[in-house]
C-alpha cells in the first residue's frame, strides 16, 4: 500500500492507495495534482530522515507528504 | 428590528430568510445568548480537545519524519537541526510556531534567526516538519520567503571573537 499524507488542521489527514489499482492510482494522480495546483510542496519520504521534493506524481513512491506553501512571517 | 437594550453581539455575513434564529442581515437575536455560559465553555473545551488532537497527531507525523540523530535530539531538546540542502549551512528549528529557525554557525552557535511557516493554520509539529523538508530539500526557496527577525550584533561577534583570541593568553 502507498499512502499520501496532507497536512491540515486537524494535524494530518491520510489516504492510503493500492498502486496496482488503477482507479486508485488515477484518484491518488488528480488528488496529487490538485494539491501541487493549490501551492502545495508534495515530498516523497526516501529513508529515515531523508525526503525528496517531487514536482511529478510517482506511483513507485510509498509515502508522499504534501505541505502548505510557506510564506515568510 | 429591536433586540431590547441587549446588544446583538452575534453577526454573520449575509442574509438567511430560512432561519428563525438569525434575522434578515444575518444577526443573531440575543436569544441565541441563552445557551449560557456553561454552551461556552463546552464549545471552548471541544476546541481544546480538538487542537489538543490536532497537536498529538503532528507531533507524531514529525516523529516519523525525522532521522534518528534529529528525534534523538528533539527528544532531548525540543529542537533538532537540519542541513540546508544547497549551502550545507546547518539550521536549528525549534519547538514553536513561528521565529523559531536559527542559523547556526560552525561551531552550532546561533547566529540569525530566520522566520517562515506553512501559509494555512497547522499544528507546532506540522510546522516544524514543513521547515525542515523546505531547508532539506528546496533550502534556496525557502530562502527566498524567510525574514529574518534576529541576528548577532557586531558587538557580540567582536567580543567573541577577541575572547577566542586572546581569552587563554
Amino acid at each position: 500500500m502507498s499512502i499520501q499524507i496532507i497536512m491540515d488542521h486537524t494535524g494530518e489527514s491520510r489516504f492510503e492507495f493500492d498502486p496496482g489499482d488503477e482507479a486508485a492510482v488515477a484518484k491518488a494522480t488528480e488528488r496529487f495534482k490538485e494539491l501541487t495546483g493549490l501551492g502545495y510542496t508534495a515530498a516523497e519520504k526516501t529513508g529515515p530522515g531523508t525526503s525528496r521534493k517531487m514536482t511529478e506524481f510517482d506511483s513507485t513512491a510509498t509515502e508522499v507528504l504534501f505541505m502548505p506553501r510557506l510564506v515568510g512571517g | 428590528m429591536s433586540f431590547g437594550n441587549r446588544p446583538a453581539i452575534f453577526a454573520t455575513i449575509g442574509f438567511d430568510d430560512g432561519r428563525a434564529d438569525v434575522n434578515a442581515i444575518g444577526v443573531h437575536p440575543p436569544h441565541a445568548l441563552q445557551a449560557g455560559p456553561a454552551a461556552c465553555f463546552e464549545a471552548l473545551a471541544a476546541l481544546g480537545v480538538a487542537e489538543s488532537k490536532s497537536e498529538a497527531k503532528a507531533k507524531a507525523l514529525l516523529k516519523e519524519w525525522l532521522s534518528p540523530e534529529q528525534l534523538a535530539q528533539y527528544e532531548r531538546n525540543r529542537w533538532f537541526e537540519v542541513v540546508g540542502s544547497e549551502t550545507g549551512k546547518r539550521y536549528r528549528i525549534q519547538e514553536r510556531q513561528q521565529q523559531n529557525v536559527y542559523e547556526l554557525d560552525a561551531e552550532g552557535r546561533p547566529i540569525r534567526g530566520w522566520c517562515f511557516m506553512p501559509k494555512r493554520r497547522l499544528a507546532t509539529g506540522d510546522v516544524m516538519l514543513a521547515q525542515k523538508i523546505a531547508l532539506e530539500t528546496d533550502e534556496k526557496r525557502a530562502m527566498k520567503v524567510a525574514l529574518r527577525f534576529w541576528s548577532e550584533s557586531g558587538l557580540s561577534r567582536f567580543v567573541r571573537w577577541v575572547a577566542a583570541t586572546w581569552g587563554g593568553l
